[in-house]
């Protein structure tokens, strides 16, 4: 597939070649994102550099009903780039401008293509930082965190991504350009921003957005447990936030997740532990070594063996790196992996996780663990060999299973990589029917020709035909998870 | 995808990586966690041409699903190799490698541009191969640069009138000597000299009876003379024998970067032919380009394919070479007493550092040169903004690929001018590869920007109060 000639010369009027691109081998690099599971290539892929090209290319698309989905760094987990009935793809790569820092009003304007973490970077010198920490952070652009409400490991404390966005401009789907928020506080009415927020980029394609700047924390102090078993690990998780202690990370890495990072990162966890838990804490100097003690204390009565702490900026970084590179660590154990995201009650975590393992046991692969304990939000990774066959097939059932007990437990199907292409089919397992339409209902007042990222959130198919005003794009088809799994070069992450 | 297959192999393109020890291709997740540390990507944002994008080419060719057509090499080609991406990958892609060995495969099996077979026939497989023929080269190139002729070029008018690129490579050239190094010092025993204060660490390195082998590389063993020169005074100063084997030769490097891997494996056996059986305690490299090809010399051997150049060594004597590669700056960091006790000059003076690629992200040498600049009485070490940031030169990348390089370039000269002006009073930048040394130089030059630009030791060497 690839342009039609007219639209390939409207295309190019607009941009200039250089930024239109439909040779096979762009499309074939552009057929998955961070999860490669499942693959489709797009029609094409455009290059637009300013808010103007991008509202002039989605007016064309629009005017010829052909469906079309924003690209960030393509670092999303649930298949959420993946373009669905060969949508074309815009990728926002070149917004990368710093429009606007404020420092009285402690915001950033920044276009959408802008790498998460520099805007941290752009304002530390100014003792400041942006809060929410994706651990893709140092990759995936601040649009599609928006597009996913992405969370991190501090999101336990200061929140994630809705919570720090106080506005966006957005291209909606005919092209009408839309400005939501500003910079303070306070949107009278329907909080249309958080509903944008998370969206998947099916409500519009964002082409600014207003961050909030958050001051770096006086101090953090950042620890160590070291466990026998995960239960007790997770005792420590249900103590500390018993206690009224709110740290501003929980995290915690299994056995096996420790192998694959000592083996990449060296951070120097100790390969005998069944269980690492990291908490931060962070706030005024004064005080938190007493917290530090606390905690110390509250680790080691529910079972930690040993508690570390990092003793200088060298270590911190090294821990932190080891846990946020955590999933592209797993490449030294294994050749592919699938990462859930369910979210359980805290209080479920040691239930789940003993079952998550039953689970894996059964079928006969491996899963591993490193999540946001503090969250209750579970990122097991089940461990599989992408050319074979029946692992595949395994690792999808292993998913599934996951996903029914953390709903069974009370829990959800995703935590922060959202729905996308993966999880589309579970929304009805989730939701009944009708909540399913109304929500429908609501992308349709957005996205009323469902031009915009087809085929993602909610089940396919004959969904969108179902609902009362989304009407399927011109040529929409079923999503075929099959055909598309078929695609071997899919790593499958 | 359709098939072009006009090669003169009879071999699929699977099975030509599958001969190729491809396998490490897998340990690729898809994470993209390397996106945003590839130059090429900052500056094109197409996922082909990001690190992430590429792997995803070579896994297409080593599975059969692509074939080795203009369209998937190109964007392989427009990479640096610069192996920043491997620095930021947490799966430990060895990308350097497999994408070295997919240049291998690309040159052997399909056909090269007229402009790139000239290049190659002239330069690297002529000119690199001769020491005699580089000295000549080396000659000619003294007396254009003193006729005069590159500063017109480049300072009058004719700078307006000349392609852009022709201006640009004539701030490239390289300083001549017009002499050859390791000719000069072919085979002695250079002795250890004393300086005038003997300190206890001085004894000690004697007593050990350290000996140590200096790589002089192709083009600097003809130019640049003062960085060998200044390697030399320091590695002798701090009690060193040291020994510069005449039979020696280019690394190989060049031509590894553009898939040339036969040249590459007669010169890796030349190489380590050159320095064992020398009783050396360790080979240094002050260029990091040069360092990194040593240190890598066993890739070469993996493939099923390497023909008659099969090696009968055993991996042990790669391993034993390879661990003895030492680049000068890591060397003389493990001494920090001996260092100290030289009689150093005490001047204030900033200076700003630059972390070359195949240094920080081949080598994996990145605190220590700085440490050890940072160290010397009355130095300010300032690192670049973005120091680990790629300048573009990458080998030959920047005559065969100049828009792309120049936008790269583009992009260090604008941290340097930030660094600068944070830091007016730095008067100097030390880069520890001649390659950046040349593109970085051009780039400064070009720019009206005032430093001067120096490889770290002889930067050392400068503040070493000798009489
Ligand atoms: C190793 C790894 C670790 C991760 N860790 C975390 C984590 O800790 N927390 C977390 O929340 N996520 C995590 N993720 C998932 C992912 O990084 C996030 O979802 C991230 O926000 C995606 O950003 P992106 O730029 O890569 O977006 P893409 O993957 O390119 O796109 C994601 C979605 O956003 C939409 N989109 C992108 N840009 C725009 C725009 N300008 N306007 C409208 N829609 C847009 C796309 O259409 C798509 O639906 C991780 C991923 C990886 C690979
Ligand atoms: S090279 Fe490494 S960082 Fe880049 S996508 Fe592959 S695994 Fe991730
Ligand atoms: S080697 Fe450099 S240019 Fe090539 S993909 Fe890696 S980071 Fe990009």
């Amino acid at each position: 597939m690839s342009f039609e000639k007219n639209i390939r010369g409207e295309c190019v009027r607009i941009l200039g070649a250089e930024w239109v691109k439909d040779d096979p081998v762009t499309l074939y690099t552009y057929r998955c994102d961070g999860l490669t599971l499942y693959t489709a290539p797009p029609m094409g892929v455009l290059f637009p550099g300013t808010v103007q090209e991008l509202v002039s290319v989605v007016k064309l698309l629009h005017q010829h009903k052909i469906s079309f989905i924003a690209r960030g760094a393509g670092t999303g987990l649930s298949g959420g780039a993946i373009p669905q009935d060969g949508s074309v793809i815009i990728e926002m790569a070149r917004f990368k401008e710093v429009h606007e820092v404020d420092m009285i009003n402690r915001t950033i304007t920044v276009g959408p293509g802008v790498i998460n973490l520099r805007i941290t970077e752009h304002v530390n010198g100014d003792g400041y930082h942006y809060a929410p920490d994706p651990s893709s952070q140092k990759a995936c652009t601040i649009g599609g965190n928006v597009a996913e409400n992405s969370g991190g490991p501090h999101t336990l404390k200061y929140g994630v991504t809705v919570n720090h966005v106080l506005g966006v401009e957005m291209v909606l789907a005919d092209g009408e350009l839309v400005t939501l928020g500003a910079n303070h506080f306070g949107l009278p009415g329907p909080d249309l921003l958080g509903l944008i927020t998370g969206s998947e980029g099916t409500f519009g394609i964002i082409s600014k957005i207003i961050c909030r700047l958050t001051p770096n924390p006086e101090k953090a102090v950042t620890m160590l447990g070291i466990y026998k078993s995960v239960r007790d690990a997770c005792e420590s998780v249900s103590s500390i936030i018993g206690h009224g202690i709110i740290p501003a990370a929980l995290e915690m890495l299994d056995r096996i997740m420790i192998s694959a990072v000592e083996k990449a990162l060296k951070p120097g966890f100790p390969l005998d532990a069944e269980a690492v838990l990291i908490v931060e804490l962070d706030g005024l100097s004064d005080g938190l070594d007493v917290e530090a003690e606390v905690v110390e204390k509250l680790l080691k009565e529910t079972g930690a063996i040993t508690v570390n702490r990092a003793r200088d900026e060298v270590e911190r970084a090294k821990i932190w790196r080891a846990r946020k590179e955590a999933f592209g660590a797993i490449g030294q154990i294994s050749p592919s992996y699938y990462v859930q995201d369910g979210v359980i009650p805290r209080s479920k975590l040691p239930e789940v996780l003993d079952e998550i393992s039953a689970i894996g046991k059964k079928h006969g692969l491996t899963v591993a663990n490193v999540f946001h304990a503090g969250d209750g939000n579970l990122h097991p990774l089940i461990l599989y060999d992408y050319e074979n066959p029946q692992e595949v097939e395994k690792a999808h059932a292993i998913g599934e299973e996951i996903l029914s007990s953390c709903i069974r437990h009370g829990g959800t199907l995703s935590g922060e990589h959202g729905i996308g292409i993966e999880k589309a089919e579970w929304m009805s397992e989730l939701y009944s029917g009708n909540s399913l339409d109304n929500m429908q209902n609501v992308r349709a007042f957005f996205n009323p020709e469902n031009l915009l990222n087809p085929g993602k959130i909610f089940p396919q198919p004959g969904r969108c035909a179902e609902s009362k005003s989304g009407t399927p794009p011109q040529q929409a088809s079923a999503l075929n998870k099959p055909k598309m799994v078929a695609s071997k070069s899919g790593i499958a992450v | 995808m359709s098939i072009d297959f006009s090669q003169k192999t009879v071999l699929s393109t699977k099975e030509l990586f599958r001969q190729a020890d491809f396998d490490n291709i897998l340990k690729c997740v898809h994470c993209g966690l390397c996106l945003d540390s590839c130059p090429t990507y900052r500056e094109l944002g197409d996922e082909k041409d990001s690190p992430r994008g590429r792997l995803y080419l070579m896994r297409g060719l080593w599975e059969g699903e692509l074939e080795l057509e203009a369209a998937v090499i190109d964007p392989l080609s427009r990479c640096l190799d610069c192996r920043a991406c491997e620095s930021a990958c947490p799966s430990g892609v060895p990308y350097g490698e497999l994408l070295e060995k997919t240049r291998g495969i690309i040159l052997e099996n399909t056909q090269q541009s007229l402009k790139e077979r000239i290049l190659r026939f002239f330069l690297l497989r002529g000119l690199f191969r001769s020491t005699n023929l580089l000295i000549t080269a080396s000659w000619i190139l003294k007396i254009y640069s003193a006729s005069g002729l590159p500063k017109l070029i480049t300072n009058t008018f004719f700078a307006k009138l000349l392609p852009q690129a022709f201006v640009f490579q004539q701030h490239l050239l390289p300083k001549c000597s017009g002499k050859s190094f390791k000719r000069k010092h072919a085979d002695q025993i250079l002795a250890p000299l004393s300086m005038e204060n003997k300190q206890e660490g001085a004894a000690q390195i004697r007593k050990e009876n350290l000996r140590v082998g200096m790589f002089s590389g192709c083009i600097m063993d003809v130019s640049e003379a003062a960085i060998h020169e200044s390697t030399l005074t320091l590695l002798r100063h701090i009690g060193c024998e040291v020994v510069v084997p005449g039979n020696q030769s280019c690394c190989g490097a060049l031509h590894v970067h553009s898939g040339d891997r036969k040249t590459a494996r007669e010169f890796a056996l030349k190489n380590i032919a050159a320095f064992e059986n020398r009783h050396l305690d360790a080979i240094i490299t002050n260029a990091a380009g040069c360092g990194a090809q040593l240190q890598e010399y066993h890739h070469l051997f993996t493939e099923t394919n390497a023909g008659k150049q099969k090696d009968t060594r055993p991996a042990a004597d790669w391993k034993k070479f390879e661990n003895k590669v030492t680049d000068i700056l890591e060397f003389l960091s493990a001494y920090p007493d001996l260092l100290a006790n030289l009689p150093w000059s005490k001047d204030e003076d900033t200076v700003l550092y630059d972390a070359p690629c195949h240094l920080m992200h081949a080598q994996k040498v990145d605190e220590n040169p700085r440490k050890l600049l940072n160290s010397l009485p009355g130095v300010k070490l300032v690192v670049l903004n973005e120091s680990n940031w790629c300048c573009g030169s990458a080998g030959i990348y920047n005559l065969v690929q100049p828009e792309l390089s120049a936008a790269v370039l583009n992009r260090k000269t604008a941290s340097i001018r930030q660094t600068l002006a944070e830091n007016p009073k730095a008067s100097t930048i030390v880069t520890a590869n001649p390659g950046c040394l040349y593109q970085i130089r051009a780039g400064i030059r070009s720019n009206n920007i005032d430093l001067r630009i120096l490889h770290p030791v002889v930067y050392l060497a400068e503040r070493l109060l000798l009489n």
